[in-house]
């Protein structure tokens, strides 16, 4: 333990060696601010003081990057620069276009655990999306098993408690084949890693009882050391619960699990990187059903007006969840009266230890007897561990040991603003590959002994990417049923076997109304720009929305950053892109930020020939949208319903093949990336929306990774119907009608665009309702089991249902 | 006393696990095995009899109809089935410090049959490797492929 | 039509008895409480969720209540193996009480984990009373991961009170990864065959009997749910709550016209008016 004296006299390059030795990891600045703070006090902080304080501001907790004042430079294609200064990048991006809008129905944003807003006049919902990507790298069955669980447990602590009715799950993972893998990196193969996050969400998800119901699996190399893992949950809480409080006087309650050595420094191992070398210490393992027999009775707890505030135990312990809960008044506890899972853990220990599936409440001392007899009604623990004071000081003792005494002030205030810098360059435009002498070369397809037209293997080829690909094999693990809300489900078609795009929740039997969830996410899009990458994926998130048929203007939306070490200029430099996309885009759809997460420092570091090597992931950002359904039997599925029906394609297709799945395919990095025109779009999207109402549109699909033509062949495999259908006819930029190529024209992931089906019957009506609107005809949908193109060039392209299914189908090789 | 109880399916009804370990183990490239059967396994300590630890298998951890089950003491060492067969068993356990939610149950289960109460449990799986597969290859195999040793511990007998 | 579907309210004449109070019992790990309340209540029964604790403890009694639940889940978090130590409890502590409740000829329906229970504590398959020699069980999908997907169902027995009016063909979801129906022998099978009590085996959407994924785990005699031999206690995998009420269908964009309600209420229905008949003979008498 550092001696008082010891720790107030150290220089600046030792306070930060020390952070280092000691895992703290804290910024030289940070060490001096707290060594000025303790000498004021005429001491040196104990171990536990300065763990805490290393929890508490850790990035994980504090978010300092994004709200760091940050000088940025971009530099354009011309050379030009452009400075723009950001005081707090959070609030000038994100949190602004919130405070601009100004929903009412937004009720509580970016101050508590969730963020909520209006279901109807009695009910609202919480939703929060978390990352628990580095302890999943690490252990991957308990990483993201407590992933999910900490999430739970966020929408379980949002005002005072909602109850959690749904799930999304977004991965990123390297590619399973492990093509590029170094091995001696040692750690987990991609293959276990897969299988472990998918089983460990699962296990934590369905024993829950609440449905997983949407998400998105993604494989590309730039995850094979650093796997993402997004869980999200959605929750419904009566609205006069949405408001949570601390009065002096108050109990502090422990209730759920008990506590050992699990996760410490788990918070501050998160804003580190991931190295060789690791203590079993940071890695959690969660028990789902101490969980739900803690959410069971704490809803019933609630409803009885037991408790007055509420939060989750997540990282940093209880040091975090106390110390949050106390900030305004104080608090005292008594880590004696903890529950401990095993003898043998130091004050500290209990402190900050990470056990999985805790709740902190703070309970007027009347209730206490009352709210103890109905938690063991139960067996549900729930511990009486202290009080909440009125003297801002945060005083936590074992026996009469005192090992923190510090000022609330101090702890959540005294972290030093990061002054950084950061710096975008427009990469070179290079063009997407130019075709061959030949330009529709036939290639032999050995299986078939049958020449096929590299377009049609391109089709086939994008359909089989796993990112791509069907990912039934995962989503039929995760219960998606239970509950019984859920009314478009993320399979969808004949058999169930098609791709939903949003799922919609009925949340009472008795009322028609609904509840949409969507998602969006293209991390190759970086490689060109993040700015645009922010803007696809938040359009997309939004697109899969309007697809279902959801309500425009109530769709929130949820940030969740992922990147490398923001300390790199061009790093942050690009995070700063996709934050400003962000404000620029939700600001012209309306959609206000109703939460949102950054997990940053994804790089792996490793020494070879005695160099220091590193490597982070591109810069990524999840969307997760939620909005009403105002009659589920309005409500939309993708698959193709009826023969005879006519298929429109709304927006206009762009040469936007930079970061496409066809590029991939063609293994090109050439193309520009697909950009966003807000005010076109949103005006689409109403018309669109309001065809829909009024039941003129008999199936919905999104354009996004793989073009029209896997959004066209997606339908088709979901619907069990063939279609004929002539591209010419689509609505194209000048400059992709003039180069004439059906490849870019079936496979450009141009933003904004939708393939509609629509019955003869409906045809005039839906005519009228998209007048003015960017819509064009370009075939009908078909009996029997044959894909049918006309192309650019007059030539016909065809592939058969069963195939294009079977390519979809089997793209994920999913053995052990 | 500490006992240990291995529970595996009976004959008669497919060890999927194993069939799909079996395929695994081929394809890391390692000389062949016969077969690999899987199975949990229990630890139990405290003030137990063997016929305590026998109601406990019988009534709450073996399956009647579709598993059998082995009881021997820890420091017998013992492996499930015939001494003489030539097998392997790699036992994976859970580290002591790691929460162990399925012990947990083990506890509360057995206070419903009226057992004494356990001093602690544990659980973890076993896997018995057939054909005389040299210990080497089997560690290397659970190391790689059914543990992880950050959070898991690795035993063999036979 | 929307009017109809939105403001389902249960059809059952108003006839002088009380209304039926029906259990739905729940403990650490009961998941799918909530909606088989709201089909119960659909059916027209009072539901109520309670706690085993509160039986165990005998703060409350069993036999209050005219209709019980079982419902999904993961009691225990199908620690050991899925519904052993809930059915277990039941065996250890609330013998008498049910031996009560079934012999009175009471419903009970088990669903899903439900299902497990009721077999791997001896009160199914019920051929002869409460047998805690266990002749049965529920063990791993031969996939050997969960399956949640939409199964057919052909309804055998028609002696069990569950199964009137049932289409002889209807869809239902299944979510388990345990769901696998083992006798104790193909001699036990068939006497339950012979005794009426296969209620629902899994066939395709012709009626057909047929492999994976339309048996999802590999059942013998492709057995989604039997009851006991009085027929009044049913078990099943696939989840009738989750199916109760119209938008939860599986594909139902496609299907038209529009069922009122899902086919799953029906088997909640029949077990409704299975008491209120009873309740009926009981004053006249």
């Amino acid at each position: 333990m550092q001696k008082s004296d010891e720790f107030l006299s150290l220089s600046k390059d030792s306070l930060y060696a020390l952070s280092r030795e000691r895992g703290l990891s804290l910024s030289a600045e940070e060490m001096l601010a707290i060594q000025s703070y303790f000498a004021e006090q005429g001491r040196g902080p104990s171990d536990a003081e300065l763990e805490t304080i290393a929890q508490t501001w850790s990035e994980h907790c504090k978010h300092k990057t994004f709200r760091a004042a940050i000088e940025h430079t971009e530099r354009d294609e011309l050379g030009l620069e452009r400075k723009r200064h950001y005081k707090d990048l959070l609030k000038d991006t994100i949190v602004k276009v919130t405070q601009e809008l100004q929903k009412p129905w937004c009720l509580s944003v970016f101050k508590d655990n969730a963020g909520i807003v209006s279901y109807d006049n009695k009910e609202a919902l919480a939703f929060k999306v978390e990352t628990h990507n580095h302890p999943s790298a690490l252990e991957p069955y308990g990483g993201a098993g407590t992933g999910l669980g900490g999430v739970i447990r966020d929408v379980l602590g949002a005002g005072l408690g909602a109850r959690p009715i749904a799930n999304t799950d977004v991965f990123c993972f390297g590619p399973l084949d492990e093509a590029g893998r170094n091995k001696s990196m040692g750690g987990l193969s991609t293959r276990r890693i897969f299988h472990g996050v998918v089983s460990g969400v699962r296990d934590y998800g369905n024993r829950m009882g609440i449905p997983t119901v949407n998400g998105a699996v993604y494989f590309d190399d730039d995850f094979k050391d650093n796997p993402l893992v997004f869980c999200g949950t959605l929750g419904l809480m009566p609205v006069h619960t949405i408001e949570k409080a601390v009065c002096p006087g108050d109990r502090i309650v422990m209730t759920g699990g008990r506590v050992g050595r699990d996760g410490i420094h788990g918070a501050t191992f998160s804003s580190d990187s991931l190295t060789t070398g690791i203590e079993s210490s940071v890695v959690q393992i969660g028990n789902p059903i101490v969980q739900k027999k803690m959410m069971d009775v704490l809803l019933a707890a609630r409803d009885k007006k037991l408790y007055r505030g509420i939060t989750d135990c997540g990282a940093g312990g209880l040091s975090s969840a106390v110390g949050e809960m106390g900030e305004k008044t104080g608090a005292d506890v008594s880590l004696e009266k903890v529950p401990l899972k095993y003898k043998g853990l130091s004050p500290w220990e209990i402190w900050l230890s990470e056990s999985q599936e805790r709740m902190v409440l703070a309970v007027p001392p009347g209730n206490l007897e009352e709210l103890q007899a109905l938690f063991s009604s139960e067996d549900v623990d729930c511990t009486d561990i202290g009080i909440f004071t009125d003297n801002q000081r945060l005083r936590v003792s074992y026996d009469q040991e005192v090992i923190v005494d510090m000022c609330m002030g101090f702890l959540h205030d005294g972290v030093p603003k990061q002054h950084l810098k950061s710096f975008w360059s427009c990469p070179p435009e290079v063009p997407f590959i130019s075709e061959t002498q030949d330009p529709r070369p036939k290639t032999q397809d050995r299986k078939r002994k049958k020449s096929r037209y590299e377009l049609e293997r391109a089709l086939l080829g994008i359909l089989a990417q796993p990112t791509v690909a069907s990912k039934e094999w995962i989503i039929r693990q995760y219960d998606h049923e239970v509950q019984g809300r859920t009314v478009l489900k993320p399979l969808v078609g004949t058999q169930s076997q098609g791709p939903g795009d949003a799922a919609v929740l009925q949340l009472h039997p008795s009322s028609l109304q609904g509840t949409a969830l969507a998602c969006g996410v293209n991390p190759h899009f970086s490689r060109w720009d993040p700015y645009w990458m922010a803007a696809s994926v938040l359009d997309e998130a939004v697109r899969n929305l309007v697809a279902v048929g959801a309500r425009l203007d109530r769709i929130a939306v949820l940030d969740n950053f992922c990147g490398g070490d923001p300390q790199d200029p061009r790093i942050l430099g690009g995070l700063v892109r996709c934050a400003q996309a962000c404000y620029d885009v939700a600001s012209v759809y309306g959609t206000p930020f109703i939460s949102g997460k950054d997990s940053l420092y994804n790089q792996f570091e490793w020494e070879a020939n005695g160099i220091k090597e590193k490597r982070s992931i591109p810069t990524t950002l999840l969307i997760s949208a939620v909005s009403q359904v105002g009659d589920v039997s309005k409500v939309v599925s993708m698959d193709f319903k009826r023969a005879g029906n006519w298929i429109y394609v709304l927006g206009e297709t762009r040469d936007e093949l930079g970061g496409s799945r066809y590029g991939i395919w063609r293994n090109t990095a050439g193309g520009s990336v697909p950009r966003l025109n807000p005010q076109d779009t949103w005006g689409l999207y109403e018309k669109l929306a309001e065809a829909i109402s009024q039941g003129l549109v008999s199936a919905c699909h999104d354009c996004s990774e793989g073009g029209l033509g896997a959004a066209l062949a997606e339908m088709s495999l979901a619907g069990e119907l063939g279609f004929y259908l002539d591209v010419r006819k689509a609505l194209l930029s000048a400059d992709l009608r003039n180069e004439a190529r059906t490849d870019k024209v079936l496979f450009s992931e141009s933003n904004g665009r939708f393939v509609v089906e629509v019955s003869p019957r409906a045809k005039r009506g839906f005519l009228s309702c998209l007048k003015g609107m960017p819509v064009s005809c370009i075939g009908q949908v078909r009996e029997g089991k044959r894909l049918q193109i006309t192309g650019m060039e007059g030539k016909t392209y065809a592939w058969s249902v069963s195939e294009v299914e079977k390519a979809w189908r089997n793209g994920i090789d999913v053995r052990n | 006393m500490i006992y240990r109880v291995f529970v595996r399916h009976k004959k008669g009804f497919a060890d999927h696990r194993g069939a799909a370990l079996k395929n695994e183990w081929k394809a890391a490239g390692l000389p062949a095995v016969k077969h690999i059967q899987t199975g949990h396994a229990y630890e139990v300590c405290g003030d137990l009899s063997e016929a305590d630890v026998r109601t406990l298998s019988g009534q709450l951890l073996a399956d009647p109809v579709t598993q059998d089950y082995f009881v021997c003491e820890k420091d017998q060492k013992k492996s499930i089935g015939n001494d003489r067969d030539h097998s392997l068993q790699a036992q994976v356990w859970l580290k002591s410090g790691v929460s162990d939610p399925v012990a947990d149950t083990v506890r509360l289960a057995a206070h419903d049959l009226d057992l004494p109460e356990f001093d602690q449990a544990r659980s973890g799986s076993f896997f018995k490797f057939f054909g005389a597969p040299a210990p080497k290859e089997v560690k290397a195999f659970c190391e790689n492929y059914l543990m992880n040793t950050l959070i898991q511990k690795l035993e063999i007998v036979g | 039509m929307n009017n109809k579907i939105a403001n389902q309210k249960s059809k059952i004449k108003n006839v002088s008895v009380h209304p039926v109070k029906a259990l739905v019992l729940r403990c650490a790990g009961t998941n799918c409480d909530q909606e088989t309340m709201w089909a119960l209540e659909q059916a027209g029964a009072c539901a109520e969720r309670v706690h085993i604790n509160a039986f165990v403890r005998e703060e409350r009694e069993i036999n209050d209540f005219d209709l019980m639940v079982v419902p999904g889940g993961f009691s225990f978090g199908d620690d050991i193996a899925s519904g052993k130590v809930l059915a277990n409890k039941l065996l250890y502590k609330l013998k008498g009480p049910l031996e009560q409740f079934v012999g009175a000829g009471k419903p009970v329906i088990g669903i899903c984990n439900g299902f497990q229970v009721l077999t791997k504590c001896g009160l199914l398959p019920g051929v002869s009373g409460w047998d805690s020699s266990l002749k049965a069980t529920l063990t791993d999908n031969d996939s050997g991961k969960f399956e949640c997907r939409w199964v057919f169902l052909k309804t055998g027995s028609r002696r069990c009170l569950f199964t009137k009016g049932l289409p002889d063909v209807f869809p239902l979801p299944v979510a388990h990864a345990e769901g696998k129906f083992v006798p104790e022998s193909e001699k036990f099978f068939k006497s339950l065959e012979k005794n009426g009590q296969v209620a629902f085996r899994y066939v395709n959407a012709k009626g057909r009997k047929a492999g994976y994924p339309w048996n999802p785990n590999g059942s013998f005699g492709d057995v989604a749910g039997i009851c006991n031999k009085a027929g009044n206690v049913l078990g099943l995998m696939p989840h009738p709550e989750r199916y109760a009420f119209t938008f939860q269908h599986s594909h139902w964009t496609r299907v038209k016209p529009l069922p009122v309600n899902g086919v799953g209420l029906q088997i909640f229905k029949n077990a409704v008016r299975a008491v209120e008949k009873s309740k009926k003979l009981e004053i006249r008498n």
